[in-house]
C-alpha cells in the first residue's frame, strides 16, 4: 500500500476582497509516496508546500481532489489518519514555553494516546535522541532556536508515526543538529517511516530523500530520484572556459540561447538549452584557443532554479 | 480520559505560571471592598452574604471565560492550535479539561474573599449549610466549566469571538443574579434569567448559607446540572462546527 496517495487535489483561498479571484495554493496536485520513502517537497516560499502538508495532515480541507494517507481519506477519515501522522511545523513555534521540554513531550503523548506507563521511557528516550536529555527539565523559554526546534522533532516522533510530515524542519538549527536531524530521519527509514519532507536546502534533499518533488504554484513541476533530476536536465549542463575573449563570449551566447554568466577568476559559464549548443559550445572555444575549458551537471539546487525560474523574492 | 487528565494537570501548572490567571483572582480584593461598602453604608448587614458572593462568581465566571479564551487563544498565535487538530484527541476534550483547571483554580476566590471581608470590615461568615455550600460550588464550576467551553469556542473566530466575550458576559452575570437575586430584577426578565444556570447556583448559594431550611434543593441542583449539561453539549457541537469551519476557510492559524 502506498503511504500517500494525492489525486487532483485542489486547494483554494478567498481572494483578498469578494470581487477578487481566489487564490490557487495547490492547482490539481497528483502525488503518490510509496511507504517507507522519504520524499523531499522543494518549492519556493508560496509554493504550495506548506498547505499540500496541512492537507495531508487534515488541518486544511481541500476544495476538491482527494487526498488518503495509509489508505485512509483525510476528510472523512480524518480521525483515523491523525492516529498515525506525526507532523513538525519548522521555527520555534507550536511550544508551551512555560513548561519544561519534558513536560511538552508527556503532553503530546498523551494527546496522541501513548500508554501511560510507556510515557515516560518514550519521553526520556526521544530527548536523548535529539540531544536535549541535560536540558530536559528546563523551562523551554529559556532554550535556543535550535534547541527548540529539535524538540519539536521528538513531539513530532512521540508516537511512532507511521508517517511523518516535516515542514522546514532543519530551520534554526546549525550545520551540527542539521547533520544530526539527516542521522535521524535516516534511523527512520530503517525503521520504515514515511516520511515528506518539504525544505528548501537542496543539499539536505539530495542527503537524505528517495525522491523529490519539485512544487511551484500549486503544481508539481517533476518527481524524479534527486541524482536522477540532475541528469534529467542534463542537456542543461554548463560549459566554463577561462579567459575568454569578448567577441567568442558574444558569439557564443548567441548559440541556442545559451546565456553566460560571469564566474570567478576571469571563468565564463554558458547555459545552453540544448545538448548539441552544447557540444557547439564547446567546439567554438576550443577552435577560439581557450584551452582551460571545463564542463558539468547542474546540481539539484540549479535544477530547481531552472525548473522555477529566477524569481527572486517575487511570490 | 488519559489526554484530559494531562490536559488539566498540564493547564494546572500553565495557568499558576500565568499572569493572565493572577490578574482574574485580583479583581475580587476591590469587587469585595466595594460590594460591602454599599452594605455597611445602607447599614445591612443581612446583605453581606449577597455581598461576598458576587465576586465570587464574577471572578470565577472571568476566570473561565478569560483564561480558558486564552487557553485557544494562545494556541492559535503560536501555532499549537494546528498541531492539536492534527492529533488523534479531539480539541473540545482538551478545551474543556484546561478551562475545567482554570476554574478549580478559580475557587481559590472564595478565600481570598472571604479573607478581604475579615481584613477589611472584620465580617466572618457562619455557614448553616456547609455541605450543601460546598456541593452548590462543586456543581456551579462544573456548570461554569461547560458553558465557558462556549464562549472559549467563540474566541476561535478572534475578532468576534472577542466582542462576544465581551458582550456576553456582563448580562449573564446580571441574569444569572450574581450581583443580586434574579428575584429582585423586573418580573419580565426573571423567566429569561431562569435559564441560566447560575440563577440557579446563586439563589442555592446563598440559602445554603443563610436559609434555616433550604427548600427544595435536589430539584434546584438538578437544574444547575442540567443546564450546565445543556452548556456543555452546546460548547461541544460549537467546537466541532467552528473547527471544521476554519478548516474549510483556512483560518485556523489566523482569523
Amino acid at each position: 500500500m502506498n503511504a500517500v496517495e494525492v489525486s487532483s487535489l485542489r486547494r483554494e483561498f478567498p481572494g483578498k476582497t469578494r470581487r477578487s479571484a481566489p487564490v490557487v495554493a495547490l492547482a490539481d496536485v497528483d502525488l503518490v509516496i510509496e511507504s517507507g520513502e522519504i520524499h523531499g517537497l522543494l518549492g519556493p516560499n508560496g509554493a504550495g508546500k506548506t498547505t499540500l502538508v496541512k492537507v495531508l495532515s487534515t488541518i486544511l480541507i481541500p476544495t476538491s481532489g482527494t487526498a488518503r494517507v495509509l489508505g485512509k481519506d483525510v476528510v472523512a477519515e480524518a480521525e483515523a489518519v491523525r492516529t498515525t501522522i506525526g507532523l513538525v511545523f519548522g521555527g520555534d513555534r507550536g511550544l508551551y514555553a512555560r513548561l519544561t521540554g519534558r513536560q511538552n513531550l508527556e503532553y503530546w503523548a498523551a494527546l496522541y494516546r501513548v500508554p501511560a506507563r510507556q510515557v515516560t521511557a518514550t519521553v526520556n528516550d526521544l530527548l536523548d535522541r535529539v540531544g536535549l536529555g541535560g536540558r530536559a527539565d528546563d523551562r523551554v523559554e529559556t532554550y535556543s532556536r535550535g534547541m527548540k526546534q529539535r524538540l519539536h522533532l521528538a513531539r513530532g516522533l512521540v508516537a511512532a508515526p507511521r508517517v511523518l510530515f516535516l515542514d522546514e524542519p532543519t530551520i534554526g538549527l546549525d550545520p551540527m543538529a542539521s547533520l544530526d536531524f539527516r542521522r535521524l530521519v535516516t534511523e527512520l527509514r530503517a525503521a520504515g517511516t514515511t516520511i515528506l519532507l518539504t525544505t528548501h536546502d537542496m543539499a539536505e534533499a539530495e542527503a537524505v530523500c528517495d525522491r523529490v518533488s519539485l512544487i511551484d504554484h500549486g503544481r508539481i513541476l517533476a518527481t524524479e530520484r534527486p541524482a536522477t533530476l540532475g541528469t534529467w536536465l542534463a542537456a542543461f549542463g554548463w560549459v566554463e572556459g577561462q579567459h575568454v575573449p569578448a567577441e567568442v563570449a558574444h558569439r557564443l551566447a548567441g548559440i541556442a540561447g545559451a546565456a553566460a554568466e560571469s564566474r570567478p577568476d576571469e571563468w565564463l559559464r554558458f547555459l545552453p538549452s540544448t545538448e548539441s549548443a552544447r557540444a557547439d559550445i564547446l567546439r567554438e572555444l576550443v577552435a577560439a584557443g581557450v584551452t582551460a575549458v571545463r564542463t558539468g551537471f547542474p546540481s539539484l539546487e540549479e535544477v530547481y532554479v531552472r525548473l522555477v525560474g529566477d524569481r527572486g523574492m517575487d511570490l | 480520559m488519559s489526554a484530559a487528565i494531562t490536559a488539566f494537570r498540564m493547564q494546572l501548572r500553565l495557568a499558576l505560571r500565568t499572569p493572565n490567571f493572577w490578574m482574574a483572582q485580583s479583581t475580587a480584593p476591590p469587587q469585595t471592598l466595594l460590594f460591602l461598602s454599599v452594605i455597611d453604608a445602607f447599614d445591612r448587614p443581612d446583605l453581606v452574604s449577597h455581598a461576598l458572593l458576587a465576586p465570587m462568581l464574577i471572578s470565577m465566571w472571568g476566570t473561565a471565560v478569560w483564561t480558558g479564551g486564552s487557553v485557544v487563544r494562545d494556541d492559535r498565535w503560536t501555532g499549537r492550535l494546528e498541531l492539536h487538530v492534527a492529533s488523534p484527541t479531539p480539541y473540545g476534550i482538551v478545551v474543556t479539561a484546561r478551562v475545567g483547571a482554570v476554574v478549580l483554580l478559580s475557587l481559590l476566590t472564595v478565600p481570598i474573599t472571604l479573607l478581604t471581608a475579615w481584613a477589611t470590615y472584620g465580617i466572618t461568615i457562619s455557614v448553616a449549610h456547609p455541605w450543601l455550600l460546598v456541593t452548590v460550588l462543586a456543581a456551579t464550576a462544573l456548570a461554569i466549566t461547560a458553558t465557558g467551553i462556549i464562549f472559549t469556542s467563540m474566541t476561535i473566530l478572534s475578532r468576534v469571538g472577542n466582542t462576544f466575550q465581551n458582550s456576553a458576559s456582563y448580562p449573564l452575570l446580571l441574569l444569572g443574579g450574581a450581583f443580586v437575586p434574579l428575584a429582585l430584577l423586573p418580573g419580565w426578565i426573571q423567566p429569561l434569567g431562569r435559564l441560566v444556570f447560575l440563577s440557579w447556583s446563586s439563589d442555592l448559594l446563598r440559602d445554603s448559607v443563610t436559609a434555616p431550611v433550604v427548600a427544595r434543593w435536589p430539584g434546584r441542583l438538578g437544574m444547575v446540572v442540567l443546564l450546565g449539561a445543556i452548556g456543555f453539549y452546546a460548547g461541544h457541537r460549537l467546537i466541532r462546527v467552528i473547527m471544521r469551519r476554519v478548516a474549510v476557510t483556512g483560518t485556523l492559524s489566523s482569523p
